[in-house]
């Protein structure tokens, strides 16, 4: 039986993340999926679904509850990844990395720059592409700057293992997925 | 051991409108540390009604609100109950159906409330870093039950110790709860806990509840422990080493024989002199008293009653207090695990298991301690059995009376081969006190059925460590308060109101002249009196119960008095011995002579009747403090009520058949 | 093979549980992780023979002879 556990994301309560063995699937965007779980897509129960190398997000509809039809989506999503091959799950590395990256800057990382007045942003700026803009205090910080970064990477590369930094300009980072990855 | 009380069955009437946390862990998760910790030794100790599980309440402070309740349920491993004490806590937590008397009809008048149980209004579920795996199926059943949790870690330093690893921010994230970890033995380690307790009402719940199936459960805290980067801890090298040596076939036996050894030394040789100081201070201030005081009946009341009754008592309280600090050293090493691992095989035979031997084991200081110390028994069933038999154990509160027997039977120098005569006897009393034990703890087993399920055997063996001071130190005075209350209350009141009895009615001088007593004479006055107080008039009426062993009205008032306390026989025999020869009591004793009936003028502590007296005291059940005890833990007055009586009953037909086999043989 | 029959420090997997055990010791031996998967060796035996210390997974156990009979496990490495 697949490990599989559901965790709360911060600033989405129609989100849960999904937590699954790394590369149980591969990472994008969740077209179809087989079984139950596809039915659910299909019905507009679930909004969307994305796929980072570690995890499911899904997204329930506006209206429903994840008190209510937790128990369901997680049989159903249990069911759905016995058959990886039956997904459609077409590549956005931007859109997976953007995910990550603002959930990671919504936990502890986040908490410790807001602390120290900072601020930081995230933008998918490209299909594969995204943009970090550390702001507030951070912008008159050079040291601050430079172990936020590189904080920032570390936790970013755990949860992301192909992630690059691919520019640097001040306090703005631009990150990819190595490409041919995840 | 282990577990601080406070006076008898807890009431929680007071309680109520208060916020409640409930503790649950498994067994060996540090909950009664933690308890402990939380609510200092203000926990009040009680039973769930109906059953042989102890409970314990008590309060805390969290800031400056008003003080909140924990309760420390009782250890279980899962909400799948296997025993009565499991039951309890599923009881506890079902929030469906409280209110409504889980317990049917089976109240047995239990002191408290008639009330159910209340619902916690939130929980602290106790997690052992170092067996994570096992216990998070554990939290995923609680969190069905929907009360607002928090996890708190415990041994995590263990878990370092031993190179395992944990991210607790990514276990809090995986579980959807706060988690907040405490190290046992730090100050600030209470901290976070009590913050978060304070915050209790804004815990956070899991998004999607945790699955119910098996199978699941264990794919769920898989992904849990995967995602907190756990690290399994390795194998605790320190206790493997130890154990080699400890648990080895030879060496191990010959320690724990050594260990036994040295327990039983202490009763004797190592508090001799301190109780020689304890002795010669209660005889100086004896003296103070009678030189001091002009007021004859004062006098004699304070020297006799109160001094000389309580003061011939704490004179063992060095010993007392050596036994119960070794006990708690050897517990708190962890080396009373092994012990009962070396002696699971001998007490199975006898129906039971090796921790019951350190319940009994305890019981050689004091019963009472003894008799709490089968809560570490998981079987219900073997908790009773251990505690029927735990009082026939030989405790330091017979030793008065066989001393003074004993003294009185064999002169100082007697041997027997190359032994103290002395020696050998007590001996022969003590080991006669432990098989009678476990003979009787055998057959209650046997034939008692609490009904439930068949627990098998099962023992974890802890890891061993430093026993920290502070607990220590809290167990001791724990057991030690016990005593001294024991003393101060009931032998103090015993004393004094056998004091009484025996100095009342009063006589009038012409009624002395008229019985022919020389009313110049202090002692013949004292004689007279007491041959005819209220307590003789006792003593004389149960004659026809005691008389088959020889025993007179003034043997009688002892055995009566003692019912409260044992020692109180010495004191009762010394009040008496005194009124006849206040210079050398112990010489009045020795010559006294039976005063009438068919054994008129017999020597009355004769070696038949000294040989009854000794056996009655192995086996009767005298003392209140551990009937007390008893009803406590075993949730009713049924048990301690069938303790006295089969003691009781034994205590006389064995006393008869020690008199004639010694009368036989002597 | 069952878990009585390992030799001091044989290392063996849990395979299950015999169909003769009682409800009640199969859920405690549940709870305590013996659980088909686990990795289990023979740590020692008492001076008399019974009970057995065993590591079970992360911590030591013992077991009497009674309870152990009833675990089938396979040979490990």
């Amino acid at each position: 039986m697949i490990a599989l556990h559901a965790e709360r994301v911060a600033a989405d309560p129609q989100a849960v993340r999904w937590v699954m063995p790394a590369g149980s699937l591969p990472a994008g965007r969740i077209r179809s999926a087989p079984g139950r779980l596809g039915e659910l897509f299909a019905d507009g129960s679930l909004s969307a679904g994305l796929v980072e190398s570690t995890a499911v997000w899904l997204w329930l509809r506006e209206d429903l509850s994840w008190a209510a039809h937790g128990t369901g989506v997680q049989a159903a999503l249990r069911e759905a990844l016995d058959v990886p091959n039956n997904w459609i799950i077409e590549p956005a590395p931007g859109e997976v990395l953007a995910r990550v990256t603002s959930d990671l800057l919504d936990g502890s990382v986040g908490d410790f720059i807001r602390s120290h007045g900072g601020s930081v942003s995230v933008a998918q700026v490209g299909p594969d592409l995204v943009s970090v803009q550390l702001g507030g205090a951070c912008e008159h910080c050079p040291a601050a700057g430079q172990t936020l970064r590189s904080r920032l990477m570390d936790e970013l590369r755990r949860r992301c293992p192909d992630l690059t930094e691919v520019d640097r300009d001040g306090t703005e980072l631009t990150l990819a997925l190595s490409p041919g990855r995840g | 051991m282990g577990h601080a009380h406070h006076g008898g069955g807890g009431s929680t009437t007071a309680n109520i409108g208060l916020k409640r946390f409930a503790v649950v862990g498994s067994p060996n998760s540090g909950k009664t540390t933690l308890f402990n910790a939380l609510t200092g030794l203000h926990a009040k100790t009680g039973n769930y009604p109906g059953v042989t599980v102890a409970r314990f309440e008590g309060r805390m402070r969290l800031d400056d609100r008003d003080p909140v309740v924990v309760e420390d349920l009782p250890g279980t491993y899962s909400l799948d109950p296997i025993s009565p004490d499991e039951q309890i806590v599923v009881d506890v937590l079902d929030t469906d159906h409280h209110g409504a008397d889980h317990h049917g009809a089976d109240h047995h008048g239990s002191d408290h409330h008639g009330a159910a149980v209340d619902v916690p209004d939130a929980l602290l579920v106790l997690l052992n870093a170092t067996t994570l795996r096992r216990s998070l199926g554990l939290v995923a059943q609680i969190q069905q039950t929907g009360l607002p949790i928090c996890v708190v870690l415990t041994f995590t330093d263990d878990l370092a110790r031993r190179q395992g690893r944990l991210d607790v921010p990514a276990l809090t994230r995986a579980l959807g709860v706060p988690v907040v970890t405490v190290v046992a033995g730090r100050r600030d380690g209470l901290a976070d806990l009590r913050r978060a307790m304070a915050e209790s009402d804004s815990w956070s719940t899991p998004v999607v509840a945790p699955p119910t199936d098996p199978a699941e459960v264990t794919a769920w805290i898989e992904s849990v422990l995967a995602s907190s980067d756990y690290q399994v801890p390795e194998v605790d090298h320190r206790t493997r080493r130890i154990d080699a040596v400890v648990l080895h076939p030879v060496i191990g036996t010959a320690i724990f024989l050594l260990t036994m050894f040295l327990f039983f030394q202490t009763i004797f040789t190592v508090a001799a002199p301190l109780q020689g100081y304890v002795e010669a201070g209660f005889g100086w201030l004896g003296d103070l008293v009678a030189a001091h005081l002009d007021i004859p009946w004062l006098s004699a009341f304070l020297s006799q009653a109160v001094i000389g009754g309580v003061g011939s008592v704490l004179v063992f309280l060095p010993q007392i207090a050596l036994l119960f600090v070794l006990i708690a050293v050897l517990e708190g090493t962890g080396y009373l695990a092994r012990a009962a691992f070396l002696m699971d095989r001998v007490m199975a035979r006898a129906g039971l298991e090796g921790r019951a031997f350190v319940a009994l084991l305890s019981s050689v200081a004091c019963a009472i301690p003894g008799i709490m110390a089968t809560r570490s028994l998981p079987s219900a069933r073997d908790r009773l059995a251990t505690m029927m038999g735990a009082p026939l154990m030989t405790c330091a509160a017979r030793l008065p009376v066989y001393i003074l027997l004993v003294s009185i039977l064999l002169p100082a120098g007697s041997r027997i081969g190359p032994f103290s005569g002395r020696g050998v006897v007590m001996f022969a009393l003590y080991l006669l006190g432990a098989v009678s034990a476990m003979l009787v703890a055998a057959v209650f087993k046997k034939f008692t059925s609490r009904g439930g399920p068949v627990l098998p055997f099962y023992m974890e063996m802890p890891p061993y460590q430093v026993p920290r001071l502070k607990t220590v130190a809290a167990e001791v005075w724990t057991a030690v308060s016990a005593f001294l209350r024991k003393v101060t209350s009931i032998i103090m009141v015993a004393t004094v109101v056998l004091w009484v009895l025996l100095n009342l009615p009063l006589r009038g001088d012409a009624e002395l002249t008229a019985a022919g007593v020389d009313t110049g004479s202090e002692t013949a006055v004292a004689a007279y009196v007491i041959d005819h107080s209220y307590a003789a008039s006792v003593g004389k009426a149960v004659e026809p119960v005691f008389a088959p062993l020889g025993f007179d009205w003034r043997i009688n008032i002892g055995i009566l008095s003692s019912l409260a306390a044992r020692e109180v026989f010495v004191a009762t025999l010394g009040q008496v011995a005194a009124a006849e020869n206040p210079e050398e009591p112990a010489a009045a004793l020795t010559a006294m002579r039976v005063q009438d009936g068919p054994q008129a003028g017999r020597l009355l502590f004769d070696a038949p009747t000294i040989a009854a007296l000794l056996v009655f005291f192995m086996y009767a059940l005298q003392c209140m403090s551990t009937v007390g005890v008893m009803r406590r833990e075993s949730g009713s007055w049924k048990w301690p009520a069938i303790a006295f009586c089969y003691m009781f009953a034994l205590a006389w037909m064995l006393g008869l058949a020690a008199r004639t086999v010694v009368a036989a043989l002597w | 093979m069952t878990l009585a029959d390992l030799d001091r420090g044989q290392r063996a997997i849990v395979v299950g549980y015999s169909d003769v055990v009682e409800p009640s010791t199969a859920r405690r031996l549940f709870d305590l992780g013996l659980v088909p998967g686990v990795e289990v060796t023979m740590i020692r035996r008492a001076p008399l023979g019974d009970p057995v210390i065993f590591q079970v997974g992360d911590y030591e156990i013992a077991l009497r002879g009674a309870q152990s009979d009833c675990i089938t496990v396979e040979s490990a490495g």
